[in-house]
């Protein structure tokens, strides 16, 4: 194996790094996992939903808001970088769609149209979930949280049902596909030794064995080279025969910078996110009611369906212009195709897109954590009055400038390494001519090719920095 | 045969599946809670004064806002209360108390410059309720409906059956798909 000419299967990105298997791998090995973490999580989620559809219907009240929107939603980006998928794993929607499949399940395969357009049908139910948040109420209203819930244990039940394996998971959950993203950024990854699979006559990490089911995600290990839809359940650990299957810790954001097939929709999904963060940012600051205002003096109308539609449309809509501008410009350089070059580069965004999600929630759980504790004594009929902040004001902002500093860092770092792999690049192809005035036009290309994706993180970067400097409100 | 069977009692499943999806989407806005409700009060002595409130006020804690402009110029300072009394006009079976109920909350300025003062009241029942804003020598009265604040049992019934529809006709379909030897 060179480093131009990988081996199918095999795993450039971690193979000079120390494997430390043994713990985590032990864990995941063991017959117990995941299901003494499915359970209680599974129980936990139960009593939410309960909570939601059946406690306080004001958002300061309710146990089930403070758990998951002001807990779990802000947790959640924090274990993809740390673990991967691995929420996947345990989340209670999967082991509900299991139990169903368990039950009832007719195992049907999943349709071509789903293989298709399982991550846009993902990116509109993104879309469309956060339009409706604002729109009729989702996050601060208990019941309206309530319902996106049961909707989606309605998906889980019908795909559990019907489909083999965790359909849902893979083609439908949009936070599926989120995590998908975000993962790609994570510490952790399970990968297949592709010199002991060369040998393996089973493929048992796909089909299954006698000791687990197959991939639940339709992946199979010994070729998989992405943490996108590795949800760290263990089954392949402990169906393969061989002991082939590698959990290692690896430096964060590492594997977008080589991605070998880069996929339109997934790096569209990436900008939409960073519109999400955006929108949800301007929604909740000091100025939106001037905005709202201005909107209405602009429409004539007071109807916030239309101007936070307007609003909406707007914030979602520029990014993906501006990444479409900045990838038509780099493609002057980079000559791939302005539709390759945004699906090569927009996952460069990743990292910063992880930044901004965990900086705008990270506001929820510092500056109103203390609402878990409170709701939770609140159904015992208790009252506790007082400030529900775990940290002030103004230490929350520093943190959130941090974070999205790093993601910059992050999103520059991956954006220079996805330019300096670039496999397209016309002076690269003639890499047997070692002249000086090729490699110095191979950088200059690749300079090129970069800058204008550079600028734009850079432009996101001050976006949210500002759109932080700004006082939030609270959602409890 | 049996696949065209399999296959015309999987597109009835899928169809009934989707008519209920559908149907739960359009029922699920009785969930919805749209944005805030504004409610103007007329001018006195060239005071303006606004009440908002979550569109749907329920019985139990509601938060309100009170916006208050001079000359149309928001004005910060104020002591402000809002008092809450049964209407006792209503005449709905659901009232469970005597109409003299009145509470009273004194409202905090929510920031510097947006004349906003905002407080929570708990409105004790269901029914029709006089909420009245007092500040200086000043009041102003709104009406406004508590409706109950329980769960929406039908949305929630709704949901289980297709629930347990879905694994009803899924168990079905699988008792009678022969299994493959």
């Amino acid at each position: 194996m060179t480093k131009n000419n990988p081996v199918v299967g095999s795993n450039p990105l971690t193979h000079d790094r120390p494997s430390n298997p043994n713990f985590m791998k032990k864990i995941m090995a063991h017959k117990l996992y995941p299901g003494i973490i499915q359970v209680p999580v599974a129980l936990v989620f139960a009593f939410i939903i309960y909570e939601l559809a059946f406690g306080p219907s004001v958002p300061h009240d309710n146990f089930g808001t403070a758990m998951t929107w002001v807990l779990w939603w802000p947790l959640i980006p924090l274990l993809f970088i740390l673990f991967g998928r691995f929420w996947c794993g345990i989340c209670p929607f999967a082991t509900l769609s299991d139990l169903v499949q368990k039950v009832v399940g007719l195992n049907k395969p999943v349709p071509k149209f789903l293989k298709k357009y399982g991550i846009w049908i993902i990116d509109a139910s993104f879309i469309l979930i956060t339009w409706a948040d604002h729109v009729f109420g989702i996050v601060e209203n208990p019941r309206g949280s309530a319902f996106l819930l049961m909707l989606i244990v309605v998906g889980v039940v019908f795909s559990g049902a019907l489909f083999e394996r965790r359909t849902w998971c893979r083609y439908l959950c949009f936070l599926g596909g989120l995590s998908g993203n975000y993962s790609r950024a994570g510490a952790l990854e399970l990968r297949a030794t592709p010199e002991i699979c060369a040998t393996c006559k089973t493929a048992s990490c796909y089909k299954g064995s006698e000791k687990a089911p197959g991939c639940p995600m339709f992946e199979f290990p010994r070729t998989m080279d992405t943490n996108a839809r590795c949800n760290l359940c263990g089954y392949c650990v402990k169906s393969c025969p061989n002991d082939s299957i590698t959990i290692k810790t690896r430096i964060p954001t590492r594997e977008l910078w080589h991605i070998r097939k880069p996929v339109f929709e997934e790096s569209f999904l990436a900008i939409v996110i960073m519109g999400i963060v955006f929108v949800q940012n301007i929604t909740m600051l000091s100025f939106w009611p001037n905005v709202l205002t201005a909107l209405e003096n602009l429409t004539g109308t007071t109807s916030y369906f239309v101007t936070f539609t307007i609003t909406f449309i707007i914030a979602m809509g520029l990014p993906i212009l501006f990444l479409f501008l900045f990838s038509a410009l780099s493609n002057l350089s980079t000559k791939d195709g302005v539709l390759k070059n945004f699906a090569r580069f927009g996952y460069a965004l990743i990292p910063l897109d992880l930044a901004g999600h965990l900086a705008h929630n990270l506001f929820h759980l510092l500056a109103e954590g203390k609402a878990i504790f409170y709701t939770f004594i609140g159904m015992f009929g208790s009252q506790i009055e007082g400030s529900a902040a775990i940290l002030d004001t103004a230490t929350i902002q520093v943190l959130q400038y941090m974070l999205i500093f790093l993601g910059m860092a992050g999103s520059l770092y991956t954006a220079y390494r996805i330019a300096k792999n670039n496999r397209n690049d016309s002076s690269h192809n003639n890499s047997s001519d070692a002249t000086n005035g090729n490699t110095l036009d191979r950088i200059k290309s690749r300079a090129t090719g970069l800058l204008p994706h550079a600028v734009f993180i850079i432009l996101l970067t001050l976006i949210n920095f500002y759109l932080f400097y700004v006082p939030m409100g609270m959602r409890m | 045969m049996n696949t065209f069977k399999s296959n015309k009692k999987m597109h009835l499943f899928l169809s009934v599946m989707l008519s209920f999806t559908m149907l739960l989407l359009f029922s699920g806005l009785a969930f919805a809670s749209s944005q805030e409700e504004t409610m103007a009060g007329m001018n006195m002595s060239n005071y303006s004064i606004q009440l908002s409130n979550p569109d749907k006020i329920t019985q139990g804690d509601n938060d309100f806002t009170v916006t208050v402009t001079k000359d149309g110029q928001p004005v910060d300072g104020l002591a402000i209360t809002l008092s809450a009394e049964m209407d006792s006009s209503d005449t709905s079976m659901h009232m469970s108390h005597s109409s003299n109920d009145v509470v009273t909350q004194t409202l905090t300025a929510t920031g510097t410059g947006t004349g906003e003062y905002s407080g929570k009241l708990n409105l004790s029942s269901e029914g029709q309720w006089l909420l009245t804003v007092h500040f200086l020598d000043q009041q102003q009265t709104f009406d406004v409906t508590a409706e109950k604040s329980g769960p929406n049992l039908i949305v929630i019934a709704s949901f289980v059956g297709v629930i347990l529809l879905i694994v009803l006709v899924a168990a079905l379909v699988k008792k009678r798909t022969p299994k493959e030897v």
